[in-house]
């Protein structure tokens, strides 16, 4: 293996990467490949030189900042309530239902009609649509994942503004679209 | 007194203890969001974010995770959701790209203010990197976190998390280094 690589045989740049970042456990015949071969010696320093570079701090703030913001955080959680398993689990319970209700209102509204033709253009009516399905999607999905990272003990906790988001979009559905909401939940199983 | 003695005190409400971890891990946090984001209000933001939501949710916290690594699981997913919302709405292709050459800052005589704008077209091009590996080149590189933190905190394999940083650095070789080169 090691004489094929000496003969010429380049590593990947993934190869190489890997071997940058762990050279214990990375290709064993890249350092004879390197000592005969100035374009992978190259890339290898560039490499490095590139990972040295992340690794600098970026910009500070100064100390007066981070006092700041520190004070902000100690004033902040003063008024934050604290969530324990037994009101988190409650929380998901109506979570899963509502997460659901979004997703399923971003596909009603990205496929209902049109009603507003007179007023703009269809294809402005589309993307404005297309945009709020996006926007309840995202929120839903959050919510979700949010949902299922802090079943794990591992995630953020659930955001109580943006269930009230979901709930405003739910609301700005005609009694239709709702009622094809509520029905498509009944009928799917939705699953985190 | 270590962290798990702070969490403890935390967990039972005391104030002055969340403060003591505020301050520990404050800095690292903000400066992992910063590199993650490149954009200073939003890491600060973040941050401040991130802890507020780890009080509320202390009392779900058992221990089997560093309380770093919770909370940087925390911040991260916070990361996350903010590129999510600024991709939808930021303009794409071509007008952003017009955009970042608007921004890249001339190269000057100084060499102080060269190697400030190393740092700022760096953390502009790890802005433009796929989410995960975004994350998991800060996480590997600036935090030294092992794959399996870094596995951990972004919920993925550590063979997903070492694929996706050997692509990242690959890309930010190909692209930070040869355009530092010619800037």
């Amino acid at each position: 293996m090691t004489s094929e690589r000496t003969r010429g045989d380049h590593p990947t740049d993934l190869e190489l990467a890997a071997w940058v970042d762990e050279p214990a456990i990375g290709a064993v015949d890249i350092p004879a490949h390197l000592e005969f071969c100035a374009p992978c010696r190259d890339k290898a320093a560039k490499l490095r030189a590139t990972r040295a570079a992340i690794a600098l701090d970026p910009l500070m703030p100064s100390e007066g900042e981070f006092t700041a913001q520190r004070e902000r955080i100690l004033a902040a959680i003063e008024q934050a309530p604290r969530e324990g398993g037994g009101r988190l689990v409650r929380q998901i319970g109506w979570l899963v239902p509502l997460a659901a209700a979004a997703a399923v209102a971003a596909i009603v509204l990205i496929n209902r009609p049109h009603r507003s033709t007179f007023e703009s253009a269809p294809e402005t009516v589309a993307a404005e649509a297309e945009a709020t399905a996006e926007e309840i999607a995202a929120i839903a999905n959050d919510q979700a994942l949010d949902a299922a990272l802090a079943a794990t003990e591992l995630g953020p906790p659930v955001s109580i503004e943006r269930s009230a988001a979901i709930e405003d979009e739910f609301a700005l559905l005609s009694e239709a679209e709702q009622s094809a909401v509520l029905r498509e939940l009944e009928r799917t199983d939705f699953d985190l | 007194m270590d962290d798990t003695k702070l969490v403890e005190l935390a967990r039972v409400g005391d104030a002055r203890a969340y403060g003591t971890l505020v301050e520990r891990h404050q800095t690292r946090t903000y400066a992992t969001l910063r590199k993650i984001t490149g954009d200073h209000d939003l890491a600060m933001d973040l941050t401040q974010d991130a802890f507020v939501r780890a009080w509320r949710q202390l009392g779900t916290f058992e221990g089997r995770a560093a309380f770093s690594t919770w909370l940087y699981r925390i911040a991260v997913r916070l990361a996350y959701d903010a590129i999510a919302r600024e991709r939808r709405l930021a303009p794409t292709g071509s007008e952003r790209a017009a955009q970042l050459d608007v921004a890249d800052p001339a190269p000057g005589p100084d060499r102080g203010m060269e190697r400030l704008a190393d740092v700022e077209l760096l953390e502009r091009r790890i802005a433009q990197l796929p989410e995960l590996q975004r994350a998991v080149v800060v996480l590997r590189t600036y935090d030294e976190l092992s794959y399996r933190e870094i596995a951990e905190i972004l919920d993925t394999t550590e063979a997903s998390a070492r694929v996706s940083y050997h692509h990242a650095i690959t890309k930010l070789r190909g692209r930070y280094m040869e355009e530092a080169k010619s800037e």
